[in-house]
């Protein structure tokens, strides 16, 4: 494990967001000065892909909302307080059967994931075909999806540039 | 106990299962849902809310059943980093406050470190061992249920020495001789555990007790007491509080230098508490 001690700029790393749009987002930041944090002694951060709460939660509230949409357009009409519900169990569902297959205290993380988006890709091309409502839930994934897709092959050409804005907290 | 008990095995298993399943990117929605769930457990909601009636005088019932929810909230999200880090070795974002008086306790050959149920006790330690030469013991009280002890046990750091009160003297010989020894003693002071000496203190207005082993320790091995509070900031996120040092020296009325030690040591912790209310992890009501 990276962490790097006393260097703000850390802050803005691509390495420290999982998603190609995010990680492209963050490379354009780091670009501009970050200020030094003027109310600590000291910081300490931590480089791991997962570490950004500005890309989980919103993706995480993202994914539960569309799959929510996506459960309510199936439901009754009178069931549809109890999608949110449905949604979640239905994505622990899945976590929980890809994740007992082979040793239980191994990291699936990978494979869960992609199940995960898998489905989601399946059930937003499924929904975005349909006459509802739900359609434009189901192409505003397919578009993100579509724009992380793009912004994957330019971090890719970005590498070098990448690797050089992160040796600047190097000691 | 049933392992399906709150304070039950399964929990701590499901717990790690999920650090090794649940991708980052949909952990809030999932602990959001968690913790709706965990509302529904009586005792520890109710223990939240009257704590929460004297840190915040005049609060409404209603008010306090959200304010609760935003205390399990945190408490899942301090429980699964700790374990993300045991499981994964991934390490929080680190703030520190009072850097001065973490050089000067890592200065002073041998001191305690008075600390309460906030943030995440076990990443601080982890943190302290990682950046200090000297040795660390986390003195904590041991898990009601037999198994999740077990669990627990197994899952240990080997680099920080965890201590379980509950043979009170000897504990306190193995202790001292720590300090001693340069040693850094990390106790928890908001709670006291049966078989536990205790002190009389006043904390928001009520009274209650408060455990007295930290100050009998400081007086007998004359050395600081700093009161460090890891506070929780954000995902992945804690802020180190670094307090100026009690100190306690050896007099004949020991009495008025305990309660004098005590009501220094309340007055940080209301003063934490108040700001961060929505971390302090005491689910039963004050005595």
């Amino acid at each position: 494990m990276t962490a790097y001690r006393d260097c703000p700029e850390a802050r803005w790393f691509p390495s420290r967001y999982r998603f190609a749009l995010p990680r492209l987002i963050a490379y354009v930041r780091s670009r501009f000065p970050t200020r030094p944090r003027a109310d600590v002694d000291h910081i300490m951060l931590t480089i791991d892909r997962d570490q950004t709460v500005g890309e989980q939660y919103p993706i995480s509230v993202w994914m539960l909302a569309s799959v929510t949409c996506y459960v309510a357009a199936v439901l009754h009409v009178r069931w549809l307080a109890v999608a949110p519900f449905i949604a979640i169990a239905l994505m622990q569902l899945t976590i929980v059967s890809v994740g007992i297959i082979g040793p239980l205290h191994e990291n699936h993380l990978h494979r869960t994931s992609m199940s995960l988006f898998g489905l989601m890709f399946i059930a937003s091309a499924w929904f975005a075909m349909s006459k509802s409502p739900v359609r434009y839930v189901a192409w505003f994934f397919l578009g993100i999806a579509g724009l992380n897709a793009m912004a994957f092959l330019v971090m890719i050409a970005l590498r070098k540039s990448v690797r050089e804005l992160e040796r600047r907290c190097e000691p | 106990m049933s392992r399906f008990h709150v304070r039950g095995v399964f929990w701590r298993q499901l717990l790690v299962f999920a650090i090794h399943n649940v991708p980052a990117w949909i952990q809030p929605m999932i602990l959001a849902f968690w913790c709706l769930f965990f509302l529904t457990w009586g005792t520890g909601r109710r223990g939240v809310m009257r704590n929460l009636k004297s840190i915040k005088p005049g609060s409404t019932t209603i008010v306090n059943f959200f304010r609760c929810y935003r205390v399990f909230w945190n408490f899942a999200w301090a429980m699964a980093d700790a374990v993300c880090f045991k499981e994964r070795g991934i390490m929080p974002d680190f703030e520190f406050v009072g850097w001065q008086h973490f050089e000067a306790m890592q200065r002073s050959g041998g001191a305690i470190l008075l600390t309460a149920h906030m943030g995440s006790y076990d990443l601080g330690a982890q943190l302290f061992a990682e950046n200090s030469s000297q040795r660390i013991i986390m003195v904590r009280a041991p898990e009601v249920d037999p198994k999740t002890r077990e669990f627990e046990e197994a899952r240990l750091s080997d680099k920080v020495q965890t201590e379980f009160n509950v043979k009170a003297t000897d504990l306190a010989l193995d202790l001292l001789r720590a300090i001693r020894d340069g040693g850094i003693v990390a106790i928890q002071g908001d709670r006291v555990t049966p078989g536990v000496s205790d002190l009389p203190a006043t904390l928001f207005g009520r009274t209650t007790r408060l455990p007295a082993g930290p100050f009998a320790l400081g007086m007998t091995a004359r050395v600081p007491i700093y009161p460090i509070f890891i506070v929780r900031r954000g995902r992945r996120r804690y802020r180190l509080v670094a307090c100026e040092p009690i100190s306690i020296g050896a007099t004949r009325d020991r009495e008025a230098a305990f309660s004098e030690a005590m009501a220094k040591w309340t007055r940080e912790l209301e003063r934490v508490i108040r700001a961060s209310w929505y971390q302090w992890f005491m689910f039963e009501e004050m005595a």
